[in-house]
């Protein structure tokens, strides 16, 4: 009787500690959209009547449009190259041993330890020293150093639970090495992939701290540019912006988890 | 040595007849001996088996064949091409794992077609072997299914249409029944062996099952801590071993230690007397179940009074360990219902001398 009481007790305050912290997390983004459709000009809650308004002024301020052109291409490019970069890292740190492998495996754990502020002074000196920082170069490959490492892991991850008998009885039935590649590790380790390039692509498109010492005049991405806004004025515009990024993050999530479903199922 | 070299030209003389070659193969891991100096010759058609306890360097000497690990010496050829330090997909095998290893993203169809496909064989002739293939193992509608769906016999027969599908010239098999039930084992492997028969594609094979190699091979290359112990036909190996090792393995049997007399005549350490006509020398005598009779008299062999040690039903028979004057001898025999022996009994046994092997005692 009593141990039952203390699990229903242990059961309930679990279920209590998840409703909370899931609330903390969605809380944020919930009420930014709610007040997005506010017929007001004041961020205040609750929402003074429905309107578009604040969706149609983002729509016309070409300053958030070019920003969120430039987020959405920059965040692609760069998961596609993190992917080619992370699956060539994770295959070579999965199957071969070479010099300097501890090293590279620790450093696909850097970005957890350098704060990203240090991270982004330290790129912006680099590109300084190169003369690159009037072109996009400085934020792509900011963001790439922010992303490799994460898509390595999960590539790592995928990799290891991979049968590699697999490969053995494709090269058995003559397949050479990229072949072998293409069609069987590939495919195999698609779920892994795609789960690699959402992060990826995550990651580059709400980054702040790193985008703000990269971006130049031309070239802001979204979240620097909401940034800046709020720096000077604080108008349910910027809940519009926010709104429209957290749609286009789970819109690119959910077409991937369907992907990775369709995949499951054919 | 000189036998050695004459075994080679003659080797050479008859190349055209082996499919695969092994000559002198060896592997090694750092310090450690997976594969010892490793020969063999196998024909067109022929099946052969490689058995020993698991750790014997059978699946490592069938890897090599296949391309998986390379030989630290000795050569491997293929339809008379040294293949030793040729990558797998250049090489002409066939292989069913262990655990099958079908690819699971693929269809059945698919699967057997994978091989084709990279041997460029245009896609109607691909269509046709496939349907082939499938007829051949009996499983023509599971074409469109994925291996997930289905059962452990048939990913087995898939696996064998995969590797057959190439036409290769020889078929590669890493204890294919392993992950299959009793009952299923015995008829995948009456099936298997009619299919390699009805292709006539050269076999290895490897088991640590003796029933499964006595049963399929036409040779057996019976290896032990990377060595091999004998190669001969499963006749040979099971009638003549060359080794205690080999006895040991293969079926049940008792082994002796004593000398053999000037008279011919063999005494167990114990003091076991068996009469017959062998070299003389130490040595230590196999003595198989059924060359062990009740009796009770001389007239076949040798009559001794026995006391029962041990005694196992099996249902057809009933396995007895035997005190033959302070001597341990395992004999079967069916007992009518009711009168089996009881440990403590006594048995008036003879000893059928005549098919009794004596092995000259190398190891102290």
């Amino acid at each position: 009787m009593r141990s039952d009481f203390i699990d229903d007790a242990m059961a309930a305050s679990g279920a209590l500690i998840r409703a909370i912290v899931y609330t903390m997390l969605a809380l944020p983004a919930v009420l930014v959209i709610a007040l997005s459709f506010t017929s007001g000009d004041t961020m205040n809650f609750p929402p003074t009547g429905f309107s578009l308004r604040w969706y149609q002024k983002a729509w016309e301020n070409e300053l958030f449009v070019t920003a969120l052109w430039t987020s959405t291409y920059v965040a692609v490019l760069v998961a596609i190259i993190a992917l080619v970069i992370g699956f060539a890292g994770a295959f070579a740190m999965n199957r071969c041993s070479f010099a300097g492998k501890t090293f590279l495996q620790g450093l696909a754990f850097s970005p957890l330890i350098v704060p990203a502020v240090v991270l982004g002074i330290g790129l912006l000196q680099l590109f300084v020293w190169l003369g690159l920082t009037q072109t996009i170069y400085p934020l792509i490959i900011g963001h790439l150093v922010l992303a490799v490492p994460y898509v390595v892991r999960t590539i790592l991850a995928s990799l290891s639970l991979h049968d590699q008998l697999l490969e053995q009885a494709a090269m058995n039935l003559r397949a050479p090495p990229l072949q072998v590649i293409r069609r069987i590790t590939l495919p195999l380790i698609l779920p892994g992939l795609l789960s690699a390039a959402i992060f990826a692509f995550v990651t580059s498109f709400g980054n702040v701290t790193v985008s703000m010492f990269l971006t130049y005049g031309g070239n802001v991405t979204l979240p620097v540019q909401i940034f800046a806004y709020v720096d000077t004025s604080y108008d349910p515009l910027v809940a519009a912006v926010s709104s429209i990024m957290i749609i286009v993050t789970l819109i690119v999530i959910l077409t991937i988890e369907r992907l990775i479903g369709a995949e499951r199922l054919a | 040595m000189r036998a050695l070299s004459k075994e080679h030209e003659s080797a050479m003389h008859r190349a055209e007849d082996y499919v695969v070659e092994l000559r002198s193969v060896s592997k090694q891991y750092g310090e450690t001996v997976a594969v010892a100096n490793v020969s063999l010759s196998a024909r067109r058609g022929e099946l052969v088996c490689f058995l020993g306890p698991s750790g014997c360097g059978k699946t490592t000497t069938l890897r090599m064949v296949a391309g998986f690990v390379e030989p630290t010496s000795g050569m491997v050829s293929i339809n008379n091409i040294d293949m030793t330090h040729q990558p797998p997909y250049r090489r002409d095998t066939g292989m069913v794992f262990q655990s099958y290893a079908l690819f699971p993203h693929m269809t059945v169809a698919e699967n057997i077609a994978f091989g084709l496909e990279n041997l460029k064989w245009p896609r109607h002739k691909r269509e046709q072997r496939v349907e082939e293939m499938l007829r051949l193992v009996e499983l023509p509608h599971l074409a469109q299914r994925l291996p997930g769906q289905l059962s452990g016999g048939q990913q087995q027969r898939i696996a064998l249409a995969r590797a057959l599908a190439m036409r290769p010239a020889v078929l590669l098999l890493d204890e294919p029944f392993s992950n299959l039930d009793a009952q299923l084992r015995i008829r995948m492997r009456e099936e298997l062996r009619e299919v390699i028969r009805s292709v006539d594609v050269t076999t290895l094979f490897v088991t640590h099952d003796q029933e499964e190699a006595l049963t399929m091979s036409d040779r057996i290359v019976v290896m032990n801590a990377g060595q091999v112990e004998q190669l001969g036909t499963p006749g040979e190996i099971y009638e003549a071993p060359a080794t205690s090792f080999v006895a040991q393995f293969i079926g049940w049997c008792s082994l002796l230690r004593g000398t053999v007399g000037p008279d011919g005549a063999f005494t167990s350490t114990a003091g076991l007397r068996l009469v017959g006509n062998w070299s003389a020398g130490p040595g230590t005598a196999v003595i198989r179940p059924e060359q062990i009779k009740l009796s009770t008299d001389g007239a076949a062999g040798v009559y001794l009074q026995a006391r029962v040690l041990q005694s196992n039903y099996y249902g057809g028979a009933t396995r007895i360990v035997l005190d033959v004057n302070g001597e341990q001898l395992t004999m079967q025999e069916r007992f009518p219902f009711g009168r089996h022996p009881k440990p403590g009994d006594l048995l008036g046994v003879t000893i059928n001398t005549n098919e009794i092997r004596i092995l000259p005692t190398n190891d102290s």
